[in-house]
């Protein structure tokens, strides 16, 4: 009986251990995870009404910079990356991200225009801080692709 | 440890002389110093917000790369506005938009001008406060043609003479000088029809 | 002298452009037309106004991006500033330095030729990085500490830029 019990209670210490094991891992790629959020937006000289504007604080970073004044979000995306992995975001018919966790907050992140690459930028991104790639549109226009890290 | 000078605070002989030993921040200054102004000219002449922008940039860094030359005959603005212009110019030459149009060339040929051009007393300006004034005085200099307005700033805004702005065209004291005259006729007759238009003049 | 002849002189003694005599001469014709004389004063007054009222402008665009482009071109651009002490020294160092270049070059040779993906990788600043995979592409970078932003603005030619708009906002 003794020996019974001994031996369940290995068992069941041998379950816990697994158990804390794999989630002590688990929590760990959660700690270790991180948010990105990336947009689509267009940057016009003129208001597109019905279009969803860009938050203000956003707006006026990029107006300090550059030209356009209105400034509208075409598409967003959340992405969850646990260390050491890349997520993928489509943000319109052609156009998408690949981002990468590098650990520590640095990121990776490539764009690609119908699935061709065409640059890759890397750097540690800190909560409140933006990455932004962006080109030229026709009709005095310009896309943005902003990225940012929310936790 | 050395202290970092407030460059804002540092007189232009001493940032241009900093600028020729090959430091980039006294060059920094002077960009922000004199960028709207670089800006303002090259807009003047191209009158295309992206080429002005792009061409007065060009003409920071062939500033930079030609520092040497500057020996403060006239000042670094002075300096700085004939390298944009020269790029300017450049550029309207490179578009073949320094090419007179046709009928101006019959008219500036054919005698006077006002001959085909109602002469407009532009007097009721006075109606207008300063900011209406360059805004419309703006739009006609946007109505002329690229060789007409050129001629204008440089005669107007560059203060060049005759024979330095015929020197900068290619062309001769003669044409500059029936160039200018056209452009401020065909500008105080754009200006006349725009007060007309606003019910200014009768 | 002809009438549009006539004319231009007169805008030639408004502009201040002619000599003593010819502006006396000028002056005498005016006297006794009084066309030229409402010429004289609408030239005047056009003048006036074009170099009073220059329309005033600022740059579009934030100063410190307008710098970090001028920077990169100047950075990139061919040496400049002819005869600067700078160029002094390194061109000492250079001929100091060269028999530690040859060695370098050789080790930097012997470590390219092992097998490898070409790194095309640009360093921006210690942890910025940046790598372009297309030739069709040129890039603008500029780091605005103040906003916490970090752009990479893609500059492409007019040709293909239908394409992208395309790409991206459909």
């Amino acid at each position: 009986m003794q020996i019974l019990s001994k031996y369940r209670l290995g068992k069941f210490s041998l379950f816990i251990a697994i158990l804390l094991f794999v989630g002590s891992g688990i929590a760990s790629d959660k700690a270790n995870s991180i948010e990105i959020r990336a947009a689509l937006v267009v940057g016009a000289s003129k208001e597109k009404k019905g279009a969803k504007k860009l938050s203000e604080s956003i707006r006026k970073r990029l107006a300090k910079v550059f030209k356009w004044r209105n400034y509208y979000r075409l598409s967003d995306k959340q992405l969850s990356i646990p260390v050491d992995k890349t997520k993928t975001a489509k943000l319109s018919k052609k156009a998408s991200i690949k981002v990468s966790n590098r650990k520590n907050g640095r990121v990776s992140v490539s764009l690609f225009s119908g699935g061709k690459e065409l640059i890759q930028k890397s750097q540690t991104l800190r909560i409140g801080s933006y990455m932004v790639l962006a080109g030229e549109s026709t009709g005095d226009s310009a896309w943005f692709i902003v990225i940012s890290k929310s936790n | 440890m050395r202290e970092v000078p407030d460059y804002s605070t540092v007189d232009e002989p001493r940032l241009v002389d900093g600028a020729k030993s090959g430091d980039m921040q006294s060059f920094e200054e002077l960009v922000s110093r004199y960028r709207d102004r670089v800006y303002a000219r090259a807009y003047s002449i191209m009158r295309n917000e992206d080429l002005a922008v792009d061409l007065s940039q060009n003409a920071w860094v062939k500033a930079w790369q030609r520092l040497a030359q500057f020996h403060g005959d006239a000042s670094f603005a002075t300096w700085l506005n004939r390298i944009v212009t020269n790029l300017c110019l450049d550029e309207l030459r490179r578009q073949k938009r320094l090419r007179t149009d046709s009928i101006e060339e019959i008219e500036e040929a054919t005698g006077p001008v006002e001959n085909r051009m109602e002469i407009q007393d532009v007097d009721p300006i006075a109606k207008l406060n300063q900011k209406e004034l360059r805004e419309r005085i703006d739009d006609a200099m946007d109505k002329l043609s690229d060789s007409h307005r050129t001629v204008l700033v440089l005669y107007e805004y560059e203060q060049l003479e005759y024979k330095e702005i015929a020197d900068q065209m290619d062309t001769s004291v003669g044409t500059v000088m029936s160039r200018l005259f056209y452009a401020r006729k065909k500008l105080a007759a754009l200006l006349g029809e725009a007060l007309k238009r606003e019910g200014l003049i009768e | 002298m002809k009438e549009n002849e006539i004319e231009l002189k007169i805008q030639a003694l408004v502009d201040g452009e002619l000599t003593e005599s010819e502006a006396e001469q000028m002056r005498e014709c005016m006297d006794n037309d009084v066309r030229l004389q409402i010429l004289y004063a609408q030239l005047i007054q056009t003048k006036d106004l074009i170099s009073k009222y220059e329309m005033p402008r600022v740059l579009p665009e934030s100063g410190d991006f307008y710098w970090a482009k001028i920077a990169q071109e100047i950075r990139t651009g061919e040496p400049t500033n002819q005869g600067s002490n700078n160029s002094l020294v390194i061109k000492w160092l250079f001929h100091r330095l060269a028999p530690l270049l040859g060695i370098a070059t050789i080790v930097l040779l012997i470590t390219l030729q092992q097998p490898s993906v070409p790194d095309l990788a640009i360093e921006l600043e210690s942890d910025h990085e940046l790598e372009l995979l297309s030739d069709e592409i040129d890039v603008m970078t500029f780091n605005s500490v103040d906003d916490s932003m970090s752009i990479v603005w893609l500059e492409y030619s007019m040709d293909i830029q239908r394409d992208y708009m395309e790409l991206w906002l459909d």
